[in-house]
């Protein structure tokens, strides 16, 4: 009798903290940097989540719950980033108001 | 085992049963069935079932994919019943012999009944894990809206 | 515009009416003498380039035949509209998630 696999259980996505108090060029990585390294890990679950939908509309043993968890992960993961980015710029856009 | 191999397997679990619910059906019918086209009294029928690996029909036909775990049932054959038959001294019967035995089948109403129950029971059973399965899925991709 | 998961969806849902509409058939004519089950070879026709084409008909084996001349399986048929419609929804699901993807994009453009 073949052994019972369990489901991966999601990955926690992880978004890197930066502690600390801010100190202006105190080293530790840039704004830039983070938010690169956050694009790219958005970017791979999303690539995740379509390759393994891919391979269920193919025919492959893939599970329903897997293919709707990838989806799910990869989209919520999406929106964060996309209001993290809002919140930058509409911070950006108060200071730009600020008068002089 | 993906769930949709698990249709699979309800599906042939109702095909065998429904069958074996035929062949009972027959075998009620004929209890009392003195002659056949094939001459002599009619003989008791069972089915004799066998697990049979299940292919999904979303897998490509040249490449049937018989995953050991998705064991269905199929029906293996029909066995008649071989013993000689119950003989009845009816002498005015018209299909009575030369001795005044006519030859009857061997089945007992009741037990055929019993098995029927059986029959439409496993049905039944077999019905309520394909609902179950089709559910499974359904809430899978709600996950997803 | 919806990028390969999103085109490979819509086909497989061309693909899934198809064969739904054979199982209908297929349904429709239990009890025909003579009838032969009808079906397309999924994984072939998803799996092949050929886009628009219509996919072939074929009758599958396998199948037992009654007295009648008949092969269409009841639970067999079932089977399928069950397993059909599931894979519509998934398949209608992936295609709306791919859809929001793109507008939530187009959207935040705009915002931003």
């Amino acid at each position: 009798m073949s052994p019972i696999h369990g489901m991966r259980p999601p990955a926690p996505v992880e978004f890197p903290s930066t502690a600390g108090p801010l100190r202006p060029g105190a080293g530790g990585p840039s704004f830039k940097t983070i938010m690169a390294q956050t694009v790219e890990k958005v970017n791979g679950l999303q690539k995740n989540a379509q390759a393994t939908a891919l391979r269920f509309l193919q025919g492959e043993p893939v599970e329903v719950h897997q293919v709707a968890l990838e989806q799910q992960q990869a989209s919520m993961a999406f929106d964060l980033l996309v209001e993290v980015r809002n919140k930058m710029v509409s911070a950006y856009q108060e200071v730009m108001r600020m008068p002089l | 085992m993906s769930l949709f191999q698990t249709l699979s397997v309800s599906a042939s679990g109702m095909s065998a049963q429904s069958m074996r619910a035929q062949t009972i059906t027959e075998n009620l019918a004929n209890a009392e069935t003195t002659r056949t086209p094939d001459g002599g009294p009619y003989r008791r029928r069972d089915v004799v079932f066998e697990t049979q690996s299940q292919s999904s029909p979303f897998s490509s036909v040249f490449q049937q994919e018989l995953s050991p775990d998705a064991m269905g049932v199929a029906v293996a054959e029909v066995r008649e019943d071989t013993r000689p038959p119950l003989l009845r001294y009816q002498p005015g019967h018209p299909h009575a012999g030369a001795d005044g035995y006519v030859g009857y089948p061997h089945i007992s109403p009741v037990e055929e009944m019993v098995d029927l129950m059986g029959a439409s029971r496993g049905y039944q059973a077999n019905v309520a894990s394909f609902n179950a399965a089709k559910d499974m899925v359904q809430k899978s991709i709600d996950l997803m809206r | 515009m919806l990028g390969p998961l999103g085109e490979q969806a819509a086909r497989y849902l061309d693909l899934l009416s198809v064969r739904q509409r054979l199982v209908g058939a297929n349904l429709a004519n239990l009890d025909t003498p003579g009838y032969q089950t009808k079906d397309i070879d999924f994984q072939f026709e998803f799996l092949s380039a050929a886009n628009s084409a219509q996919p072939n008909v074929i009758e599958p084996g396998g199948l037992v035949v009654k007295n009648d001349g008949n092969n269409v399986s009841l639970h067999r048929e079932t089977r399928l509209l069950a397993e059909n419609a599931l894979r519509f929804n998934v398949a209608t699901t992936l295609l709306k998630g791919e859809m929001r993807m793109v507008r939530r994009a187009i959207g935040d453009g705009r915002n931003g």
